[in-house]
């Protein structure tokens, strides 16, 4: 039985988790989506006997009914044959997609994660089902309103973020711009201008004794506490990468069972939690990221990510 | 505990690649040299977006993925290739470490989180 990896070429955790089933003798089978149609075919039966078929690289097959648990990192899209005019592309693109989505869901076997609960996930729901499942969130706002935004400031009473509901990159002349969740000056509360454009996630800015990254592969718990040695890494880790450091921290016993039912809640096998720790030793759930990074914390603190994940993957007996 | 949610694959206002998100090809993102508008229609959560590289900058890493072993692999000091992760340092990515971090432009988030801004027609 085999673990099917759907991931990027470049993908460090990935070549990883590889090389431990490799040492496990766990066969695996990587493909990016972005092989398909020059590299990659997908054959599959559908009738009266069920579901069969066959993935096929110019280096191996895979039978479909051979999967014993599927890997989903976000492999990336189709590179359809170049001189196709737009519209037929897009048709192209969605037939492809739907197909391998189609096909693939058809295998009853355990996905870390499964495509569409990662994509459930948007961030004001996982606010809520935090909640629901008893861990503490911060007070949020999500608006287009400037005088909504001015109100939130005065009932809570302190500094306030502005954080990306979604992704944190774009591309603007021709350079990468990233978002990082920032302080809401007290000044910019007269000048609010763009807020009415779009959507924007406010959110309480709590006081930090340090955050964490909980990372949860399946009822596995690892978790790391991140100090922030500058300011824009006190508000925002991933703007300061270098001023970090890194210590083990083990979430207390209700925070642990708030994650699961997280992660219940949301279907889902992984997921790399982001908290703040007060001073007062509360933890306060900012966000959950089920496709979230871990190589760079498992080697700070050697924390056997990679195994546990293997683990998982291997074991494989829990189908959605 | 709360209940579990309505399933997206129920869910009919919930689009294929909501269910089935992609990445930019091989982990790329999408040029574009349009630059910001004014302050009347920029979104206030973009007025501090922090520049970074360019991204027609060659990527930092030079690998060579193997189909045989599955993984990316890197000239040693020897010339012979060697396993990425065997070969570089831990840390937070920036030139030839062995990790992609959150918020890193080698590890973007799949393209329906950040669409590309040049449709293909």
């Amino acid at each position: 039985m085999t673990v099917l990896i759907l991931a990027r070429e470049f993908d460090p955790q990935v070549d990883r988790l590889v090389e431990e089933l490799r040492e496990r003798d766990v066969p695996a089978f990587r493909t990016d989506l972005v092989a398909f149609p020059q590299a990659l075919d997908l054959e599959s039966r559908l009738g009266a006997d069920g579901v069969d078929g066959v993935l096929k690289t110019p280096y191996r097959d895979l039978c479909l009914g051979e999967v014993r648990s599927v890997w989903y990192r976000h492999p990336s899209h189709f590179e359809l044959p170049a001189g196709m005019s737009g519209p037929e592309r897009r048709h192209a693109t969605a037939e492809a997609r739907c197909g391998f989505a189609g096909v693939l869901n058809c295998l009853d076997v355990l996905w870390v994660n499964y495509p569409g609960s990662e994509s459930d996930a948007f961030k004001p729901w996982q606010l809520d089902v935090a909640r629901r499942c008893g861990l503490s969130v911060p007070e949020s706002l999500v608006t287009n309103k400037p005088d909504a935004v001015r109100d939130f400031a005065a009932t809570v009473g302190g500094p306030l973020v502005v954080k990306a509901l979604s992704a944190a990159m774009l591309v603007e002349s021709g350079r990468l711009q990233t978002s990082y969740t920032r302080l809401v000056e007290p000044a910019e509360l007269d000048d609010l201008a763009g807020v009415e454009t779009t959507l924007h996630f406010f959110q309480q800015f709590v006081p930090k004794a340090y955050e964490a990254r909980v990372t949860v592969v399946g009822d596995r718990v690892f978790g790391a506490a991140i100090h922030a040695g500058s300011e824009a890494a006190r508000v925002d880790w991933r703007a300061d990468y270098h001023a970090l450091e890194y210590s083990l921290v083990e979430p207390p016993e209700p925070v642990v069972a708030g994650m699961l039912g997280f992660m219940r809640h949301f279907d889902l096998s992984f997921g790399a939690f982001d908290f703040v720790v007060t001073p007062d030793e509360e933890w306060v759930m900012l966000e959950c990221n089920p496709f979230g990074a871990y190589g760079w914390l498992e080697d700070a603190l050697d924390l056997p990510i990679t195994s546990a994940l293997a683990d998982l993957l291997m074991d494989g007996g829990t189908a959605r | 505990m709360p209940e579990h949610p309505v399933s997206p694959w129920r869910d009919p206002l919930v689009s294929s690649g909501d269910r089935f998100p992609l990445g930019p090809p091989r982990g790329i993102l999408v040029d574009c040299q349009e630059g910001p508008s004014g302050s009347e229609t920029r979104p206030f959560s973009l007025r501090h977006a922090v520049a970074g590289p360019r991204v027609d900058t060659p990527p930092s890493w030079h690998y060579i993925y193997c189909h045989e072993r599955q993984i990316a692999l890197v000239h040693g000091g020897n010339g012979e290739p060697v396993p990425m992760l065997r070969h570089t340092k831990p840390g937070p990515t920036q030139g030839g470490t062995s990790f992609t971090t959150d918020g890193d432009p080698n590890n973007p988030p799949p393209e329906e989180m950040n669409p590309p801004d040049h449709q293909d027609d």
